[in-house]
C-alpha cells in the first residue's frame, strides 16, 4: 500500500464507526450505504464517504444496482487481510459466537415494533423500533436485506411456538450463506427486545 | 357463543335519516308536493351514488335491483302531486304515475327478497366470526405484521377468479397486485370507506393475501382484533383465518361455491350487522 493510500486508510480506519461498518461488511454478503447507515443509525453521507474510500483503496468491491430506476452501489468486502496486518476476520468476528444458534426464538410480546412490507408483499423491507424513553424516545429504522426480510416474515408470533434459526431459515427459504447477516439482525433485535430467545 | 362484539353502528341508516330530515324540513317550509319531489330527486341521486356505484365497485348484480328500485321510487315521487294524485290513483287518470308505482312495487318486492337472501350483505363479520370460532383467549399476543398461513396449489387465473367470486358475493373485496391478490373482508357499516374513500388503504385493513405461487398470508388490523370481545390468541386466529380462506378456495376450485355461502350463513348474523 502506498503512503497516500495508507494515510487515507488511516484517516478512515480511525473513525469511531469504522469497525461497525466493517462488521456489517463482514456479515453481509453485500450492503448499500443506506442499509448500513440505517443499521448503524448514522448519516448516509458519512457512510457513503467511508465505503467509497474503502472501495477506492481496493478493500471493497463496488457494484451498481438499480431499484425503481435509481442506481445505487452495493459494497462487498473484497479482502480479509490488509497490509497493516489487521486480521479483519479475527477482529470483526461476532463476539457472541454461536450462542444464538443454540436458541429458539419468536417475536416478543408488545414489542412495539413496526414492520414494513416490501413492494411485492412477500417479505419485510424495514423494521422501525422505538428506542429510548420519554422525550428522548426516537425511532430507529433498520433496512433489511431480502434474506433478512424473508426470515423476519416467518418469525413466530408472540404466542406462536418458538423455532430455531435453522427451522425459520428452512421455512422462509433463505440460503445457508445468508445466515451471518440473519444472526447479526437477530442479535440486534434481541437487544432491542423485539425478539425473545429461549435456550434449546 | 359469538366472539365479536355486537354491532350497534348506524352508519348504514345515515342516508335514510338525512333524506327524511330534508323531507320533513321542506314539508314544513314549502308543503307536501315540493317535499315529495325533493325526496324523489334524492332517491334518484341515491340510486346512482349508492346503487350504481356499489355495482361498479363490486360487480354484484343485485345492486342493479336497488338502482331500479330507487329510480322507480324517485320517478313516482317526482310525478306525484300531493294530495290531488292520491285520489286519482284509483281512477283512470295519470297513467304515468300508475306505471311508476307498478314498477316500484315490482322492484320493492324483488329487493325485499334479495334482502332476505342476504345478497347485498357484506360478509366481513361472518368471516371474522368463523375465523375466531375455536380460537382461545390469549392476552398481549397481537402483532402488526402478517403471518404466513399456508399454501394453495392453484393457477394464477384460478386465484384471480376466486377473488372476483368473493368480491361479487361481498365476502371479501379483492385487490390485485403485481404478484398476488389481497382479500379484504368488509363488515357492514365499513363499506362506505371502501366505496367512497379515494385513497382507500386496504393494506392497513385486515387482509388475506394469496400470491400467484400459492403462498397465503394473513394480516389482521388492530381495529378488527379489538372488535373481538376478548383478546384472542393471535397466532391461532391468523392461522384460522388463513385456513378459512384456503377452505373457501378449495370449495371454489371444486365447484362447490355454494358451500362458501353455507358456511357464512351458518353464523346467522343479522341483515344489517
Amino acid at each position: 500500500m502506498k503512503f497516500e493510500e495508507a494515510a487515507k486508510f488511516g484517516t478512515y480506519i480511525s473513525k469511531s464507526f469504522a469497525k461497525d461498518v466493517f462488521r456489517l461488511l463482514n456479515n453481509y454478503r453485500d450492503i448499500s450505504a443506506s442499509e448500513a447507515a440505517s443499521r448503524l443509525g448514522m448519516h448516509i453521507q458519512t457512510v457513503q464517504d467511508f465505503l467509497e474510500a474503502m472501495a477506492d483503496l481496493g478493500i471493497l468491491d463496488k457494484k451498481e444496482a438499480i431499484e425503481r430506476k435509481r442506481p445505487y452501489y452495493r459494497f462487498t468486502l473484497k479482502t480479509q487481510k490488509i497490509v497493516f496486518e489487521l486480521d479483519l476476520i479475527e477482529e470483526l468476528r461476532n463476539t457472541k459466537g454461536n450462542s444464538i444458534e443454540d436458541s429458539k426464538i419468536r417475536e416478543k410480546k408488545n414489542a412495539g415494533v413496526r414492520f414494513s412490507l416490501a413492494r411485492n408483499g412477500q417479505y419485510f423491507s424495514n423494521v422501525a423500533i422505538w428506542v429510548g424513553k420519554g422525550r428522548a424516545r426516537s425511532e430507529k429504522k433498520i433496512s433489511l436485506t431480502t434474506a433478512q426480510g424473508k426470515f423476519l416474515y416467518n418469525l413466530p408470533f408472540p404466542d406462536g411456538e418458538h423455532l430455531s434459526l435453522e427451522e425459520i431459515r428452512v421455512k422462509s427459504g433463505v440460503e445457508l450463506d445468508d445466515m451471518p447477516e440473519i444472526k447479526d439482525l437477530v442479535e440486534e433485535l434481541i437487544q432491542y427486545k423485539v425478539i425473545e430467545a429461549k435456550s434449546l | 357463543m359469538r366472539k365479536l362484539k355486537p354491532d350497534r353502528g348506524i352508519q348504514g341508516l345515515i342516508p335514510a335519516i338525512v333524506s327524511l330530515l330534508i323531507f320533513f324540513l321542506i314539508l314544513i317550509i314549502g308543503g307536501a308536493t315540493p317535499a315529495f319531489h325533493v325526496l324523489g330527486v334524492i332517491m334518484i341521486f341515491y340510486a346512482l351514488a349508492f346503487g350504481f356505484w356499489s355495482f361498479y365497485k363490486t360487480n354484484n348484480y343485485y345492486y342493479l335491483i336497488t338502482v331500479f328500485y330507487m329510480l322507480t321510487c324517485g320517478a313516482f315521487l317526482l310525478l306525484l302531486n300531493f294530495p290531488e294524485d292520491i285520489g286519482s290513483l284509483k281512477s283512470k287518470s295519470n297513467p304515468e304515475l300508475k306505471i311508476a308505482l307498478l314498477f316500484f312495487y315490482f322492484f320493492a318486492f324483488w329487493m325485499a327478497y334479495v334482502g332476505y337472501r342476504k345478497k347485498l350483505k357484506y360478509r366481513g363479520r361472518e368471516v371474522m366470526e368463523l375465523a375466531a370460532w375455536d380460537v382461545e383467549v390469549g392476552t398481549e399476543t397481537y402483532t402488526e405484521r402478517p403471518r404466513p398461513a399456508g399454501i394453495i396449489e392453484h393457477s394464477k387465473y384460478d386465484i384471480i377468479d376466486f377473488g372476483n367470486h368473493l368480491k361479487k358475493n361481498l365476502v371479501c373485496m379483492s385487490f390485485q397486485e403485481e404478484n398476488r391478490i389481497l382479500l379484504v373482508p368488509i363488515k357492514m357499516g365499513n363499506e362506505f370507506e371502501f366505496l367512497y374513500k379515494p385513497d382507500y388503504n386496504y393494506l392497513s385493513k385486515t387482509w388475506i393475501s394469496i400470491d400467484f405461487d400459492g403462498q397465503v398470508s394473513v394480516h389482521i388490523s388492530r381495529k378488527d382484533y379489538l372488535d373481538y370481545t376478548d383478546d384472542l390468541a393471535f397466532d391461532h386466529l391468523c392461522e384460522s383465518l388463513g385456513q378459512l380462506m384456503i377452505t373457501f378456495a378449495d370449495f371454489y376450485m371444486r365447484g362447490d361455491k355454494v358451500r362458501i355461502m353455507d358456511r357464512l350463513n351458518s353464523v346467522k348474523m343479522g341483515l344489517f350487522s
